[in-house]
């Protein structure tokens, strides 16, 4: 198999053609994702739309860039998120209805995204279709997200980061899990499954509950489950297990407190589920109408399904484009390993701030023995896509093209009769200087007046003046 | 890819350091050695206390873990040396690595899927 196409551009800015979002629309034409749609289509843009108080997330202006350069193409474009499931206890994204106010919160609207956001399964999330995957490495079957099996174009604007269950967010996550329904992701956390099942992976030890009365907080054992299948009394506590749908709710409250040994099987299989699911995604859409967006910014160590975002674990890394989310994924996880990883961030804790160093699966992953490479190489074996690729640099676009789109005209012609009528300069005043000031100042001395403090050393570092001479 | 050491290994080798110090404090007369003798004592009930956590089996226990591990380690070759005038501070340090690995032990709001 050929390899596949990658477009790149990095992530340093100094023009408006330089930006991120200039560059997120140059490798969008530059991988021929333009091509893709035809007037009239309807074009899902799956985004994460980010937990509550997460901050870590795409910022909205990406999504409305792209949904603007969509309607210029003739296609309708929506954003969408999917509805999750109740991964903790206080989960901000599991109906339609706190979805979209998470959404609204981060910023995602549809006035913000000139085009509607949209839940694409549903208020509870069985708004779904099903597709056979019969290539499928674990999963047969995957139940997509109706809004987007129902598009004609599916563009996944991705968040390239690590994931504590996933290893890596990246593509193949957007559509393994981001596009599933509520009812497609419990197939994908392989809940029923007689081996990677929660129920059937985790051992279960009620004899370390001790009753309530030793357990102050033991309400929130039963209250973790919304299908309801913990009870507890006074001194024993039960679990309904075959019915357990590995919502995976319980775990972050019951292996705490000695009650699950940890299901590291669900988490290695999961893995592999992700990139089937994705499979039942681009099948669902067709593969041929299908194109993927990675930004390697902000990349946290956690994804963007939790309430909190740690620092960067590498610099910004760039802007990718593909037609394959196997590849575009391989591509995002090359360049974090070739990265020197941030001072200060939890690859430092690790020891991983040299470049060349397998980071997600030691400073993401919660379980040792998880593989960054899984989501990847299941990817690959099921058909999804190659993991072989060519990255293709791409040059910025002339800078017209990513000025202000709303009007054109230079500003002189847009504001003189305006600024004359309404003149906010006050000429009338101080013999035409406008402003009450002083003559004259002296610059050196608040350049380097240290006060009468001890604060900031960093003056008595060498001048900066030197670095700018040499070009350091 | 360099082997990351396991949270729960980082814990013995704390544990370990904690003990050597302890065996050496215990019989010294100095008054640094004294002080040191009931925090140490603290900070091994804390470490064993938490060497059943769920929390070690998870690679988030390896940072908090290392650091018990480095001011321990510390702490026990200040003692090994008998350099006394150092040792409170260092005892401080671990004190402080300590109680924050209780605390993430406790796994407060942690999303692990």
């Amino acid at each position: 198999m050929a390899a596949s196409e990658v477009y790149y551009m990095n992530a340093r800015s100094e023009s408006p053609q330089t930006g991120l979002v200039a560059k997120m629309l140059t490798v969008f034409e530059a991988a021929g994702l333009e091509q893709l749609i035809k007037p009239g289509d309807l074009v899902a843009i799956k985004i994460h739309c980010g937990e509550w108080n997460n901050t870590a997330y795409l910022r909205p202006v990406y999504p409305r860039a792209l949904a603007d350069r969509i309607k210029e193409l003739g296609g309708r474009p929506f954003v969408c998120d999917t509805t999750t499931l109740t991964y903790q206890p206080y989960a901000s994204r599991a109906t339609e209805l706190d979805l979209k106010m998470t959404a609204e919160r981060n910023g995602f609207s549809s006035a913000v995204l000139g085009c509607p956001f949209i839940c694409a399964d549903g208020f509870i999330g069985t708004g779904d279709y099903r597709v056979d995957i019969p290539t499928g490495y674990l999963l047969k079957e995957a139940y997509i997200a109706q809004a987007i099996a129902a598009a004609d174009v599916l563009i996944c604007l991705t968040h390239f980061k690590g994931h504590p269950m996933g290893v890596i967010g990246g593509a193949i996550k957007n559509l393994g899990i981001g596009c599933q329904s509520k009812r497609g992701k419990h197939n994908v956390h392989l809940g029923g499954h007689p081996k990677y099942s929660v129920a059937n992976a985790a051992i279960w030890h009620p004899e370390n509950f001790k009753g309530k009365a030793s357990m102050e907080d033991w309400k929130i054992l039963e209250d973790c489950c919304p299908y309801d299948l913990f009870k507890v009394d006074d001194t024993t506590i039960h679990w309904d297990r075959p019915k357990c749908t590995s919502c995976l709710g319980c775990i972050g409250v019951m292996a705490p407190r000695g009650l699950f040994e940890f299901p590291e099987e669900n988490f290695a299989a999961t893995d592999a589920a992700i990139a089937d699911g994705a499979l039942g995604a681009v099948t669902a859409v067709g593969k041929e109408k299908c194109g993927f967006i990675n930004l390697a910014i902000d990349i946290s160590p956690r994804c963007d399904c939790v309430g909190f975002a740690d620092m960067p674990i590498v610099p910004n890394l760039g802007v990718f484009a593909s037609k394959d989310p196997v590849a575009i994924d391989m591509a995002c996880l090359d360049k974090v390993r070739e990265s020197h990883g941030m001072p200060g961030s939890i690859a430092d804790d690790f020891d991983l701030l040299d470049p060349g160093t397998r980071k997600f699966e030691t400073v993401s992953a919660t379980v040792h023995g998880l593989s960054e490479e899984a989501q990847i190489n299941t990817g690959t074996l099921n058909g999804l896509g190659n993991r072989e690729y060519t990255l293709i640099e791409t040059e910025p676009q002339e800078m017209k093209r990513h000025v202000f789109a709303l009007d054109q005209r230079p500003t002189g012609e847009r504001f003189r009769a305006k600024f004359l009528k309404f003149t906010p300069f006050p000429y009338e005043r101080h013999e035409g200087q406008g402003f009450l000031r002083e003559q004259e100042i002296d610059t050196e001395f608040v350049k380097s007046w240290h006060g009468n403090g001890s604060n900031g050393g960093v003056a008595d570092a060498p001048d900066a003046t030197e670095g700018a001479k040499s070009g350091d | 890819m360099a082997e990351v050491t396991k949270g729960l290994e980082n814990l013995q080798e704390a544990i370990t350091a904690c003990q050597q110090a302890s065996t050496v404090v215990a019989t010294a007369s100095t008054a640094e050695a004294a002080q040191a003798r009931s925090v140490l004592a603290g900070v091994l009930t804390a470490l064993n206390e938490v060497s059943d956590k769920f929390f070690l089996k998870t690679m988030m226990s390896v940072p908090p873990t290392k650091a018990c591990k480095t001011e321990a380690t510390a702490v026990a070759g200040l003692v090994a040396d008998q350099k006394w005038a150092s040792l409170p501070a260092a005892v401080e340090k671990l004190e402080k690595a300590t109680k924050a690995l209780v605390t993430k032990a406790k796994m407060d709001g942690t999303t692990i899927t």
